[in-house]
């Protein structure tokens, strides 16, 4: 252990013991701990609030909350439980596994993943805030429309209200940054010799569960970010008539669904590994597991109208529904069965871990079954909206949330170093199943009991009872475990590399818990099994060297599946040498940033729930005025003043002092724009500045993360990290936009599209802006090219000429907008006398806010464009390496000008 | 083929579920006699609702030969007709609900039967059915809708028709004119 520490304090990591270690570091283990006990901290934030539901339950109309109080339950309960709790659970067993098993020394973002934790945990403590800012959301955990629109909440509630949808926004973000991180590091940095499908289970259903997160949770960003300026600024997008409450449905379950299978799949990764392990038996039909997980994932894409049965979408269109739904169980019961079968053949030890694993089959397999009744048309009208539904997504959410549990069993020796009790690890499984059983099935029973109301008939009370004990039991089970774990850790036995006979995966061939670089050498299956490279010898000629792994006996990762990667593997050669050279050079593991731009976020967003509309935008104008002087500030600071650093600088000033002018004008004087500020103003106004400063810091921070010199990157070879990541986040983002572009579209037929600019649209909405703006926005465009042309060919002069041109040609986009918008806010013409507002109709909304995205992309280009500015002027970029960071920046740019070029007929010319 | 025992039990299970399953679909389908919501409710203006022709009295109304309309506003927190008088309706013959909502999507569920539908805004959900047992039937609101969504109950007595016919204190006049009922 000293040696590990010692180790640890060559990276300038403090000791576990200190709080300082935990606020900076970057280290995928510490994260992944971080994660899960902060995710145990949210199950019991909701698992008290399920205490209060069930025991408000405990008779028919019980009184214990009232009847907010009880709505307020439920929503928080079910929002904590599925974002909070389930899926960062999930995601700190796989950030603490995912690059042991794979072969990396870490994620191939450290810092993105710490911004990626403590972003989420900022959104769980911005959650639990608002329950004291009025009330929390209380419209049900899926916020159906258009009851949790303004016109439909409480004005004491409205700050809470946007405070929780605020939160969902936060925590999404940190998803899409973890997703993005985890596909990069999946297809760059594993081991030599390791082939996507030869990754262990658990890898690849976490490989598969990103690619879902990706894309869904980029559906749910736009339908948050809508919501919220719903709220923040007045938009009618679901208090619209005509399809506000159906956009919403389309909106939330294109994320709902796959979110089913993103909480589940982790799940069935752990359940994988565990039986093979614990009946020594390698699992049957291991190639069909696999490609049925996969089937799933793109499947799970085209059922979400299941949900929505009641609605009145044509019958057509839902037996479609029906059968996608129905279809998609087949994939299951194949991987149901490869599971059983594997339990079948092999010789199974019942160990804690274990039981748990199987217990979750079983309560798979009911939850399962019944969901299948619940994906036919005709039987919703039977199931919709009682404790059939409840029961059902209980037992499979719960389902795999036991799978889980058995995950941190089965690593916690890993972990930890310690073995946990196994005498405890059987008590606490026994009350859990018991509890489990005692608390959902009997709502099956009494399926006929109404959900999200608290009265039920009277004979249904001895079933509710009995639920209601069960729940007190089910949430006692893990007390014993919570008291297992802190005993275990001071006074556990000491645990081996390898506690568990057959367990294979890559994990289990470092010691416990695994040194901070993971690894004794370079990790490689090139030889069939798990060896690992020394560098000198690579060096000499890139020989193989195999060295007998302690602990285990076989060294695949999976026990056997590897053998025919021999083919497809690389070979070490000479030209490796000088590339292990630079292994050695040094990787940071510790920065403060990602903590203090999340702490920012949150005051940012605490200020925004309670801002009102007239002063929204000002903090945003001062903090990047702030960031902009702050960038030539710390550009000369850290690499020696020039001309353009006073020149940044007072570009900045500019922008504050024209804010605080334009603001003054506003409000009648400055004064009394000073005394109509709310405190929320100036919360916003300080976390924006806090963020301001910290991203500036997080940007001119050293931060060294060595690509791995020898790793197996099908199908990215030729692609680095940063631009691998870079193209991940725009497909997130092309799902924002899209969905964006598909809500308007909806909207528009649900109108009637020729109808729309009758309606909705002054005369003054002319082609002639957009027009403009497209002609600055392509040649902005034309001009980072040429920007990163004169970087490779290292001419600093033209590199900071066409960067300048691309800066002024953005900001002259944004003026000519900046000019639009005035001038159509302040319309008196015919229908629109007091101007065409965000407010005013659908039209405006979504002209506004869908090129106002698009917009503040284009803002968040143009700051990175100043901030290479003044890099640039100190010689940075220049060459064909250093150029990379000119061509990421340029694909961001291209992709906002390529959806220009979708917005600009669409919200223009038709 | 050799098939073992497993697997045949394993069959065994799987064709009586799979049957069970459909039989319980076709059940759902024909036996509980309740036509589906499709798309062919048509939308009413949820701003101003009476402004339709069908809901500027919403009550029950003869549509036919043994053939009842049944409209219902659902708002929050109530049904009209259904929460303050009870639905009156007569049993064994073709009863269509037509339900919509002027402010928030409402749940429109009666406990014990098969009709149950969400009530979006601008939507009107129509469902028909046939009531066979006289007796009172409970309505109840299943989607959140606000702080008294937990008070949002109705009621549906069904009764003979010959008692239907006697009563004179219905909850709207049987032979309105103004009804204007498509089916």
């Amino acid at each position: 252990m000293t040696e590990h520490a010692d180790h640890d304090h060559e990276h300038h990591l403090p000791p576990k013991s200190s709080v300082k270690r935990w606020l900076v570091t970057t280290n995928h283990k510490d994260i992944g701990v971080l994660y899960i006990i902060t995710s145990l901290f949210f199950l019991v934030a909701g698992g008290i609030l399920a205490m209060m539901i069930r025991a408000q339950l405990w008779t028919p109309g019980g009184t214990l909350l009232g009847g907010q109080g009880y709505n307020q339950a439920v929503t928080s309960h079910g929002l904590l439980m599925v974002f909070w709790f389930i899926s960062p659970f999930a995601f700190g067993l796989a950030n603490y596994l995912v690059p042991l098993q794979i072969g990396a020394d870490d994620l191939a973002f450290p810092r993105l993943n710490a911004m990626s934790y403590w972003v989420y945990l900022f959104s769980g403590l911005l959650f639990l805030t608002s329950f004291f800012l009025g009330s929390s959301l209380a419209g049900g955990w899926t916020i159906y429309q258009p009851l949790n629109v303004p016109a439909f909440i409480p004005e004491v509630n409205q700050v809470g209200s946007l405070a929780t949808i605020f939160a969902l926004m936060l925590f999404v973000a940190a998803v899409t940054m973890g997703s993005v991180n985890f596909l990069t590091t999946f297809y760059r940095m594993r081991a030599e010799g390791l082939r996507v499908r030869d990754m262990p289970l658990f890898s690849v259903s976490i490989l598969l569960t990103v690619w879902m997160m990706l894309f869904a949770f980029a559906a749910l960003l736009a339908a948050v970010i809508l919501l919220s300026f719903d709220h923040l600024l007045g938009s009618v997008w679901f208090s619209t008539a005509e399809g506000g409450s159906l956009l919403w449905a389309h909106l939330f379950w294109f994320f709902g669904h796959p979110e089913v299978y993103i909480v589940f799949f982790p799940a069935l990764g752990v359940m994988a590994e565990v039986f093979q392990t614990f009946s020594g038996k390698r699992i049957v039909g291991r190639k069909w597991f696999v490609i049925a997980m996969a089937l799933v994932a793109i499947q799970s894409f085209v059922v979400w109208m299941h949900h929505m049965f009641l609605t009145a979408i044509n019958l057509p269109i839902k037996t479609i529904f029906m059968a996608t739904t129905i279809g998609i169980s087949l994939p299951f019961d194949l991987m149901v069965f490869a599971l059983i079968y594997t339990l079948a053949k092999g010789k199974i030890r019942f160990k804690t871990p274990f039981l748990f694993s199987f217990g979750a089959l079983l309560l798979f397999i009911l939850g399962g079954i019944t969901g299948v009744f619940l994906g036919a048309v005709v039987l919703d009208y039977q199931f919709r909206g009682t404790y059939w539904v409840v029961a059902h997504f209980h037992y499979v959410m719960f389902g795999g949330g036991t799978a889980l549990i058995g995950g941190l069993y089965y690593w916690y020796p890993k972990m930890t170093g310690k073995m946990y009790d196994e005498f405890l690890g059987k008590v606490h499984f026994a009350m859990f199943f018991v509890g489990f059983n005692l608390l959902y099935f009997p709502m099956f029973v009494v399926w006929e009991t109404p959900r999200r109301v608290f009265d039920y008939a009277a004979e249904f009370t001895m079933w509710h009872r009995l639920a209601t004990v069960g729940a007190f039991l089910f949430a006692a089970s893990f007390l014993v475990m919570i008291y297992n774990m802190f005993k275990s850790l001071h006074s556990g036995e000491e645990a081996p590399d390898n506690p568990w006979e057959y367990a294979s995966a890559g994990e289990w061939a470092v010691p416990s818990p695994p040194p901070l670089e993971n690894y004794p050498g370079v990790p490689s299956y090139a030889g069939g099994k798990l060896s690992f490279l020394t560098r000198s010898e690579a060096a000499d000629g890139g020989t193989v060297v195999e060295q007998e792994v302690a602990g285990t006996e076989q060294t695949a990762p999976d026990g056997g599946a590897i053998a025919h990667a021999g083919a497809a593997a690389t070979t070490p050669t000479t030209d490796y040498a000088e590339e292990l050279a630079l292994e050695d050079e040094h990787a940071d593991h510790a920065s403060i940033w990602p903590f203090a731009i999340s702490a920012s976020a949150f005051v940012t967003f605490l200020g925004l729930s309670g801002i009102s509309k007239a002063y929204f935008i000002w903090p945003f104008v001062f903090a990047t005025g702030f960031m902009v002087a702050y960038f030539g500030i710390e550009g000369g600071r850290r690499e020696g003043f020039g001309w353009i650093h006073p020149v940044v600088m007072a570009l900045g000033g500019a922008i504050a002092a024209g804010g605080a002018y334009l603001l003054a004008i506003d409000k009648g004087g400055l004064g009394a724009a000073i005394d109509g500020a709310s405190v929320y103003f100036w919360l916003t106004t300080v976390g924006a500045f806090m963020g301001a400063a910290t991203l500036t810091q997080l940007g001119f921070e050293e931060f060294n993360v060595p690509e791995p010199a020898i790793a197996e990157q099908w199908p990215f070879e030729a692609v680095s990290n940063v631009k691998l990541g870079m193209w991940m986040f725009l497909g997130s983002d092309v799902i924002l936009f899209g969905a964006f572009i598909g809500s308007y579209i909806f909207m528009r037929v649900g109108h009637g599209w020729t109808d729309w600019h009758h309606d909705f649209i002054p005369e003054a909405h002319v082609v002639l802006p957009g027009l403009i703006n497209t002609y600055l926005l392509l040649a902005s465009s034309f001009a980072v090219v040429l920007a990163l042309v004169a970087a490779r060919q290292q001419n600093r002069r033209r590199l900071l000429g066409y960067l300048i041109t691309t800066f002024l040609l953005g900001v002259g986009f944004l003026i000519n907008k900046a000019v639009e918008w005035e001038h159509l806010f302040h319309l008196h013409e015919g229908a629109f006398a007091d101007g065409w507002t965000f407010t005013t109709n659908i039209a405006s909304s979504s002209f506004y806010i869908t090129t106002g995205l698009h917009g503040a992309h284009v803002a968040v280009g143009l700051l990175i464009t100043l901030y290479l500015i003044v890099r640039a002027y100190n010689g940075a970029y220049l060459g064909e390496e250093e150029a990379d960071t000119i061509e990421h920046f340029g694909l961001y740019w291209h992709f906002v000008d390529i959806v220009w070029l979708f917005l600009f007929p669409l919200f223009y010319i038709l | 083929m050799e098939i073992h025992r497993f697997e045949k039990l394993w069959l065994a299970a799987s064709l009586v579920l799979i049957l069970g399953f459909v039989a319980t679909v076709v059940y759902g389908a024909v036996g509980a006699g309740v036509a589906m919501v499709n798309d062919d409710g048509g939308t009413v203006d949820p701003g101003d609702i009476t402004a339709s022709e069908n809901f500027r009295e919403p009550g029950v109304y003869e549509a036919g030969d043994g053939e009842y309309a049944v409209y219902v506003e659902a708002r929050q927190f109530s049904f009209r007709p259904g929460s303050s008088q009870p639905i009156e309706v007569p049993a064994d013959t073709r009863v269509t609900f037509y339900v919509t909502s002027p402010d928030v999507t409402h749940g429109f569920s009666v406990v014990g039967t098969n009709i149950n539908t969400m009530v979006v805004p601008g939507q009107v959900a129509r469902i028909t059915t046939v009531f066979e047992e006289p007796g009172t039937y409970h309505i109840v609101c299943h989607e959140y809708c606000g702080a008294a969504h937990h008070n949002m109950q109705g009621q549906i007595r069904v009764v003979d028709q010959s008692q239907f016919d006697a009563s004179a204190t219905g909850p709207a006049a049987i032979d309105d004119p103004a009804a204007e009922v498509s089916d």
